[in-house]
């Protein structure tokens, strides 16, 4: 289902030299699968996720999803595959603060599709625990809700792909547990390929798969 | 949810600013507003004198001029015409495609409001606005029979505490120039209702008290007026009738007399109705004088009409066939009448070339100043949305990041900017149409127009596409910077 080979990405210094993040040989997810990658600060994690999400563009390589490669791509197409098969639930939520909880899981919809399912969006903010809260704006939630609305935006356009980059790391400890299964839980119903992001072990012991950075991205491991 | 929620949502976070630039933007298009309906009621004001006649003939001279002293009051005659010539068009002797001919003698004043020689028909051949006949909002028009009648416009008779019953002595000349108030006082018969004309700054008289007034005034300067205008200026009295002194009063009711049992018999075809409508002490005076000096009243009569004079007349052309107006004012204009050459204008026109001559000029200029206010107001979006960008870097990252692509987000933006632009514009319109309702009174006090909320101007639709138009340029900039927003590196920033 995901699939990287011989990806390179490398960013500019200031000093006109180039910084290389990611040499990762090869990398391969299937269908449904939960794979969680484990790597310390600057490993290129989330450099990572931004390349196989088509955020940002790999320096060479090829980065395939449900056999689209999405390096082949326009900016314009990878946005649209983006909106169409992939979910993202980042770190710090990320979510439009002047919008509500159920608008912003419309937004969602909205830039893929062009139209809104708003009996999809409450079915998913019900099912993360916010049938209470639909019509509340981010400043009136708390951090564990809002990264609830978060998972629900993630899943609003039935993807294929979950990216969820170190989504516990902001979240009180009461709530980091929940919110993690709640991940793990909706990507299971709705079969998406789920490729996790933590430096916590305590997170990554929780997954059958964990994947080491430092192992397999060449560009750590020469540092 | 479409574009449009999603940019109004970004303007609802940012509330006042929003508020604020949309309130400047407001000001700017209220005051278009206003400049384009006060300049809408003028040119209407303007227009609605100039109806109800199809041609305005006077001496030959300058065409403005006629029409600013026939229509609008304004200014002095441009000359006088005999008042042969104005019977013998009212007669068809000169054209026979004319339906009405209504005489004006100007050069009288009271309290500053022009006094108008004229006929009893002004109010009740001709109409106003879009064939509206004129109403009495108290009393009656003024009958030719009555030399020393007068009825009075809306505001005139507001403003100088005219009624029907109230007396008034005119002044001669208009403006600086009036000097001298007449002895003879003349008796409001009726006021009119308002018609958003000029007449309702006006007082009109029987003509023939005008001739009388001045034949008494012959008889003791000898023709000449104290400020050197001569007598005839408004009459001329056959000189027989000048000699005496002495007999000044007899004199009057003899011409009064004379003058009413003529008209009647030049309108009726007959004197009988007249002499019978006449005060007693007339009728009696007149049919002495007639019997006895039959011959010699004819003279008199024609010489009295040859020394008569009338500043303008207002002439209705039948409706059919289609040019007939243009054809008797050729007509008109190349004739030579008894030695008489006359210019015939087609009032509306003159009016539509004065304004946008002078009145549109004024409005082009404040035009183009409250413009630029909305410009400024647009420039004003542009620096809002632009210094909000930093701060929405983020934002338009998130919405990136879910899949919206760059067309998107810069869409967004500029939609943000219409919206601003346009809601300000709304509001603009409910400000200016607000005080110009608030102003309505005032308005209608001197245009005798009546404003409404909802007074609008055609114009005032270019407005829209003209907003969005400029809102679309202010929105450019900080749109292209939505547009170039780096994603990785805006969503990796810290919040």
């Amino acid at each position: 289902m995901l699939e990287l080979i011989d990806v390179r990405k490398s960013f500019q210094q200031p000093n006109g030299n180039q910084l290389p993040v990611l040499d990762i040989a090869e990398f391969r997810a299937a269908a449904g699968e939960q794979v969680v990658l484990v790597g310390r600060s600057g490993s290129g994690k989330t450099t990572l996720l931004h390349v196989i999400a088509g955020i940002s563009r790999a320096d060479s390589g090829r980065v395939k999803i449900d056999g689209w490669d999405i390096t082949l791509l326009s900016e314009a197409e990878r946005d649209r595959f983006r909106a169409e098969h992939i979910g993202y639930v980042f770190q710090t939520f990320n979510l439009l603060p002047g919008f509500s909880a159920l608008e912003n899981v419309l937004v969602a919809m909205r830039f893929a599709r062009g139209h809104v399912d708003k009996a999809r969006a409450r079915q998913l903010l019900k099912r993360v625990g916010l049938e209470h809260r639909m019509s509340h704006k981010p400043p009136m939630l708390s951090v564990g809700e809002q990264q609830r609305v978060a998972v629900a935006r993630a899943l609003a356009n039935k993807p294929r792909l979950l990216l969820a980059d170190e989504p516990t790391a902001s979240v009180d400890a009461a709530n980091q547990q929940a919110i993690l299964d709640l991940i793990r839980e909706t990507c299971q119903e709705e079969n998406v390929t789920l490729l996790l992001v933590t430096h916590a072990p305590e997170v990554a012991q929780q997954f059958p798969r964990i994947e080491y950075l430092e192992k397999f991205n060449r560009a750590v491991m020469k540092l | 949810m479409s574009l449009w929620k999603i940019a109004w949502r970004s303007i609802q976070q940012r509330a006042v600013a929003s508020a604020l630039t949309s309130f400047s933007m407001a000001l700017g298009v209220a005051l278009v507003v206003t400049v384009l309906v006060f300049f809408g009621v003028l040119y209407q004001s303007l227009h609605r004198g100039a109806e109800g006649y199809d041609l305005i003939v006077g001496p030959r001279g300058g065409t403005e001029q006629l029409v600013l002293n026939t229509v609008f009051y304004i200014g002095d005659p441009v000359g006088k015409l005999p008042y042969q010539f104005y019977k013998d068009l009212e007669e068809g002797r000169i054209n026979k495609n004319v339906e009405a001919v209504i005489p004006v003698c100007m050069g009288h004043i009271y309290q500053g409001f022009r006094v108008i020689g004229t006929t009893p028909e002004i109010f009740d051949r001709l109409t106003y606005f879009g064939g509206q006949s004129y109403q009495f909002a108290d009393g009656e028009n003024f009958r030719a029979e009555d030399p020393f009648a007068a009825v009075a416009g809306a505001v005139a008779a507001k403003e100088s505490g005219l009624r029907p019953g109230a007396k008034f002595k005119a002044t001669h000349g208009t403006g600086q120039s009036a000097a001298r108030q007449h002895e003879e006082e003349f008796t409001v018969t009726g006021v009119l209702k308002p018609t958003g004309t000029p007449v309702d700054r006006a007082i009109f008289v029987n003509m023939e008290g005008f001739y009388l007034i001045h034949a008494k005034k012959d008889q003791s300067s000898e023709g000449t007026e104290a400020d050197g205008t001569k007598a005839a200026e408004h009459t001329s009295v056959p000189p027989a009738q000048q000699n005496s002194n002495s007999h000044n009063d007899d004199r009057l009711q003899q011409i009064a007399a004379i003058s009413a049992t003529t008209r009647a018999k030049s309108e009726a075809g007959s004197g009988g109705k007249a002499d019978g409508d006449l005060p007693q002490a007339h009728s009696s005076h007149s049919a002495e004088s007639h019997s006895d000096a039959c011959d010699n009243h004819d003279c008199q009569h024609h010489d009295h009409h040859d020394h008569r004079e009338v500043s303008a007349l207002l002439v209705v052309v039948p409706e059919r066939p289609p040019g007939l107006v243009e054809k008797v004012a050729f007509e008109l204009n190349n004739g030579t009448f008894d030695g008489v050459q006359v210019q015939a204008v087609v009032p509306g026109r003159v009016v539509a070339s004065l304004f946008e001559r002078f009145v549109g000029k004024l409005e082009a200029v404040l035009l183009v100043m409250a413009v630029l206010i909305v410009v400024v107001a647009g420039v004003g979006i542009m620096v809002s949305i632009y210094n909000s960008m930093s701060e929405r870097r983020r934002e338009i990252a998130i919405m990136r990041a879910l899949g919206a692509n760059r067309v998107t987000v810069m869409l967004v933006v500029l939609l943000e900017s219409i919206l601003l632009a346009l809601g300000g514009g709304a509001l603009g319109m409910l400000l200016g149409h607000g005080l110009v309702t608030a102003l309505a009174p005032w308005i209608a006090q001197w245009t005798g127009i009546a404003v409404g909320l909802f007074q609008f101007r055609l114009v005032e639709l270019l407005l829209i596409p003209g907003l969005i138009a400029l809102a679309s340029a202010v929105g450019y900039l900080p749109a292209v910077i939505a547009y170039r927003t780096d994603v990785a590196e805006a969503l990796t920033a810290n919040p």
